[in-house]
């Protein structure tokens, strides 16, 4: 087990060493800082400062090394578009980031779910019908287009939730801010949430459904209905384990794309998070940004995938011996 | 001959399912459309020539101020709706094939590669493919055009902002197709060193190529239609987000960007009519891959018992 | 020993209903005597174990039963609801599968598994259950039985988890028990134990065992009486000893001569020509007579009903013990050379 995680552990870091060089050689050579971030007037003497204080002037594996050094300790360089350090500007719209990525997952596994089951259990109930062909609209609808829709009929016709921005939030500890306990915080969140949900809705719903159909064929399923275990515990226990286990997997793998499907909610309806934040970066051909974001990706991605390996074993006891 | 019974057979039990009929139904006409249309079309809408500012801003014809010779409506430069979505089709189709296509050949090829050299080669190629995953097209595509901004010292022209979309969103594809024809390969391969008695050396590769590029014809098929909406769809959202196609050749994701500043203050078609005909669009795709892949798949062939 | 019916199957079909209808059980008509050990015995798609699961209602779709009836203790339970069903099932009825490895569940530990079973049916407190369940480990030999309460299916050997699925097909008291296959897939040195903890456990609860299988041996061993099922019909019933040495049926007689044993030479390996029909191509009449030696017109056009007295049976219109070389002519012996 040690060694499964330690082996597991480092083919990571070599992953996200590659993707670490990846974005030096990004934010190193691609883009000019001296001219993005001084002035066209800036004297000799200030761009010497800033050679030197980026490090411009060593050779490329000092570079490197002061790239891991500094990004160790915060230090991710200085955005060409707003010339403040990107950590800062990451910090201030991770919050609104995080929250709605959790928001949508909580909204689409309560969702899911529940649905996957029950299209499973009773496939040819009229209510499985609808939620199988809802389930291909949610997986083919571009998510913008979504986002769209839900404005027009939710905000600009109903009026009941807003389209722009986080509405009221609280600041909690030194840097966090949170939209969840306003109520103009959560009338922004619905809107960006269920879009963003849409698809992951669907998605988890078509795999639990499978999963499940799956396992109540199984040789074991069929066992334990000849020793007439009640239909709650066959279907509740006996068979929902075996199904969610392997839906946790395919979760962590779809990480990325609930990553890109944040950038594009969150332009749609103006949210101040990463996402947006990422787009103007590309936009403004802010290297600094997106090379961060490179690798942020990269690892989360990563730090996901590893620790659900690392669970794994815990929730399925064949794994162990 | 046997690849003309084969498609018979297909469209036999294709018939058999009237959604998967529609859908190929609906591609086969937005095609026709896309394709032909721009060709009857004596104005082309974005050749600045033709535009009637004038006619800016009229609404579809069942509402006031509606005009029959617009009968969508027109967009913010006077464009007939009608018309800019023709041409709005044919180019997100355009590019989908293109990318596809890009992501076949490349993919195809890797996993030919990565499948005969074995060793090394083979591991490398595994694992960049592995990290890969990680990345969506749309950051990929949208990473690509912030390196290319950067190179250029600002915004792209029309031609670059083309190639980075149709490149990014096709290389984003290769991993499937890589992985799909490496197995075959390798099955292959194994399978050739039992007939080593029977199989002369020197045309191992050319058998390898007659057994393989058969089998792997199905599969491949299947992953492109499935990879058509996704890069139809990947295309459409980094148009919206202005990292895609430029208005001076649009797409029908440039269309709802344009059309989306208009949401709020009331000429919601500018917006409306793309989306739907792209959702029309792709949803008809997903249908028929969808139903593509059932039938390719020998697990569920549908045998008497 | 009460000389009482535990169960009925009167005509019994089990179908496909499509158009025609294509019958995997035609008529099958069998009682089960309380306590006995009843043997099914056919080749692979007979139809045996689908008699088994029909006594169950635990038919796959699209099969379901067409026509018949079953009553277990009088009381008929093929009409009964699944809801109804779970409370004969386990309690009244109790299944052996064939596969141990994929017949206990992966993520529940055998503690749970057994324990759920015996507090659902017998109503006991959780210390009881727990209690029993070890009870029960014991009795089916397993060691350390408290350590393996908790423990997980693929911790255990095949032959281990078959004697789990067998505590547990017993442990909320059935009085009647089908064995579907029990040992078929299990090594061969296991299949002895496995048997003979049937045996000492029918032996000590009196419980009714239907076994089911495709091996001669293990029935000759086991079982009172004996059914031979063939091509989703009945056509021999009766006591062990009867079916063995005084087979009647051509199919059984061809059954029998085909089991080789250490002494039997090479040369003499035995195989009936032709194969048995799937459902949907069964002839008419006499679903046996394309490969039988004593074929008549009659055998062509009429389905034999089983005929005989309460110790022997046979569905034929001709049945009757072999007369030495009779049958040679369309039975080929095998050339021993592979």
């Amino acid at each position: 087990m040690i060694r499964l995680a330690a082996n597991r552990f480092g083919q990571t870091l070599i992953v996200l060493f590659v993707i670490a060089l990846l974005a030096f050689v990004l934010s190193a050579y691609v883009g000019d800082p001296l001219t993005s971030l001084l002035p066209l007037d800036a004297s000799q003497a200030q761009r010497d400062a800033l050679t030197s204080q980026l490090n411009l002037d060593k050779s490329m594996p000092e570079r490197f090394l002061y790239f891991i050094w500094d990004a160790l300790h915060g230090d991710f360089g200085i955005s060409f578009r707003t010339n403040e350090p990107v950590i800062d500007l990451l910090l201030v719209r991770l919050p609104a980031t995080l929250e709605l990525a959790f928001v949508s997952l909580v909204i689409a596994l309560a969702i899911g779910i529940p649905t996957g089951i029950h299209a499973a259990l009773y496939p040819r109930s009229l209510l499985s019908q609808t939620f199988m062909f809802g389930s291909i609209l949610g997986v083919t609808l571009p998510n913008f287009v979504v986002g769209i829709f839900l404005i027009l009929v939710f905000s600009v016709n109903l009026g009941w939730f807003n389209s722009f921005g986080r509405g009221e939030t609280v600041q909690i500890g030194s840097w966090w801010t949170t939209g969840l306990l306003t109520k103009s915080g959560w009338q922004s969140m619905i809107l960006p949430a269920v879009t963003m949900s849409l698809f992951q809705i669907a998605f988890i719903m078509r795999m639990v459904r499978a999963q499940m159909q799956e396992v109540m064929q199984s040789d074991y399923i069929r066992f334990a209905r000849a020793r007439g275990v009640r239909q709650r515990s066959l279907h509740y226990v006996h068979a929902l384990k075996n199904t969610l286990i392997p839906v946790i997997t395919i979760i962590g793998l779809q990480l990325g794309n609930i990553i890109a499907f944040a950038v594009v909610t969150e332009v749609v309806f103006s949210w101040p998070g990463m996402g947006s934040l990422f787009l103007q970066s590309v936009l403004a051909a802010d290297m600094p940004v997106i090379s961060v974001y490179l690798v942020m990706i990269g690892l989360i991605y990563s730090l996901v995938n590893l620790a659900i390996e690392l669970i794994y074993p815990l929730v399925d006891p064949r794994v162990l011996t | 001959m046997r690849v003309m019974k084969r498609q018979r057979d297909m469209l036999k039990e294709l018939r058999r399912c009237p959604s998967a009929t529609v859908a190929l139904m609906v591609i086969v006409a937005l095609v026709l459309v896309a394709f032909i249309g721009p060709l009857l079309i004596s104005d082309n809408p974005f050749d600045l020539i033709n535009l009637d500012l004038m006619a800016a801003y009229t609404p579809p014809i069942w509402l006031d101020g509606g005009d029959p010779s617009w009968p969508l409506g027109t967009d913010d430069q006077g464009r007939n709706m009608v018309t800019a979505m023709i041409f709005g089709l044919r180019t997100s189709l355009l590019i989908g094939l293109v990318a596809v296509l890009i992501g076949m050949v490349f993919g195809v090829g890797m996993g030919l590669i990565s499948g005969y050299t074995g060793g090394t080669v083979d591991a490398v190629i595994m694992r960049i493919a592995d990290v890969q995953l990680a990345y969506p097209a749309l950051l990929i595509a949208m990473i690509i055009d912030g390196v290319a901004r950067s190179i250029k010292g600002g915004a792209l022209d029309g031609k670059t902002a083309v190639t980075i979309v149709i490149l990014s969103i096709g290389l984003s594809f290769w991993v499937q197709y890589a992985r799909t024809v490496r197995s075959s390969v390798m099955i292959e391969r194994n399978l050739e060193y039992v007939q080593a008695a029977r199989v002369t050396g020197l045309n191992s590769r050319q058998i390898l190529l007659r057994h393989i590029l058969p089998n792997i014809f199905g599969p491949v098929f299947v992953i492109a239609t499935i990879n058509l909406a996704i890069a139809i769809i990947t295309e459409a959202t980094l148009s919206f987000l202005g990292v895609g196609i430029p208005l001076t050749q649009p797409s029908l994701g440039t269309l709802i960007r344009n059309g989306n500043t208009y949401l709020n203050s009331g000429e919601w078609w500018i917006a409306v009519w793309p989306c739907l005909l792209l959702v029309v669009l792709v949803v008809a795709v997903n249908v028929f891959g969808d139903w593509m892949r059932d039938y390719m798949n020998p697990k569920l062939r549908r045998g008497v018992r | 020993m009460m000389n009482d019916t535990i169960l009925t199957i009167k005509n019994l079909h089990v179908s496909i209903s499509v158009d025609p209808p294509i019958h995997a059980l035609e008529g099958i008509d069998l009682t089960v005597q309380r306590g006995e050990i009843l043997g099914l015995i056919g080749e692979s798609g007979a139809g045996k174990s689908l008699i088994g699961s029909a006594i169950a209602n635990l038919l796959v779709s699209p099969l379901q039963i067409s026509q018949g009836s079953i009553e277990l203790d009088s009381q008929r339970i093929d009409t009964l609801t699944e809801r109804q069903m779970e409370r004969v099932r386990g309690t009244r009825i109790g299944m052996i599968f064939q596969d141990p490895m994929t017949s206990l569940n992966p993520v529940l530990t055998v503690g749970h598994q057994l324990t759920e079973t015996i507090r659902t049916h017998l109503k006991l407190g959780r210390v009881e259950g727990r209690a029993r369940a070890v009870e029960w480990l014991k009795r089916v030999g397993l060691p350390a039985p408290e350590d393996m309460l908790s423990r997980y299916p693929h911790e255990f050997s095949g032959g281990m988890r078959q004697r789990i699925v067998i505590a547990l097909a017993l442990c909320a008291e059935p009085d009647l028990v089908i064995a579907d296959e029990p040992t078929t897939a299990l090594d061969v040195s296991v299949q002895a134990q496995i048997l003979s903890l049937l045996r000492e456990l029918h032996r000590e609860t009196g419980v009714t065992v239907i076994l089911i299988t495709h091996d001669m041996g293990v029935l000759a061993q086991m079982a009172d009486r004996v059914a031979v099922i063939y091509s989703g019909h009945v056509v021999e019933l009766g006591r062990t000893s009867e079916i063995v040495e005084h087979s009647q049926h051509p199919y059984t007689i061809g059954l029998m001569r085909s089991i080789v044993d250490i002494d039997t030479p090479v040369a003499t390996l035995f195989q009936i020509e032709g194969s048995m029909p799937r459902p949907s191509d069964r002839p008419s009449g006499c679903a046996f007579h394309p490969r039988c030696p004593r074929m008549t017109q009659r055998c062509h056009n009429d389905v034999p009903a089983l005929e005989g007295n309460t110790l022997h049976r046979t569905a034929c219109w001709h049945p009757g013990q072999t007369s030495g070389t009779e049958g040679t002519p369309k039975i080929e012996a095998k050339d021993a050379a592979c």
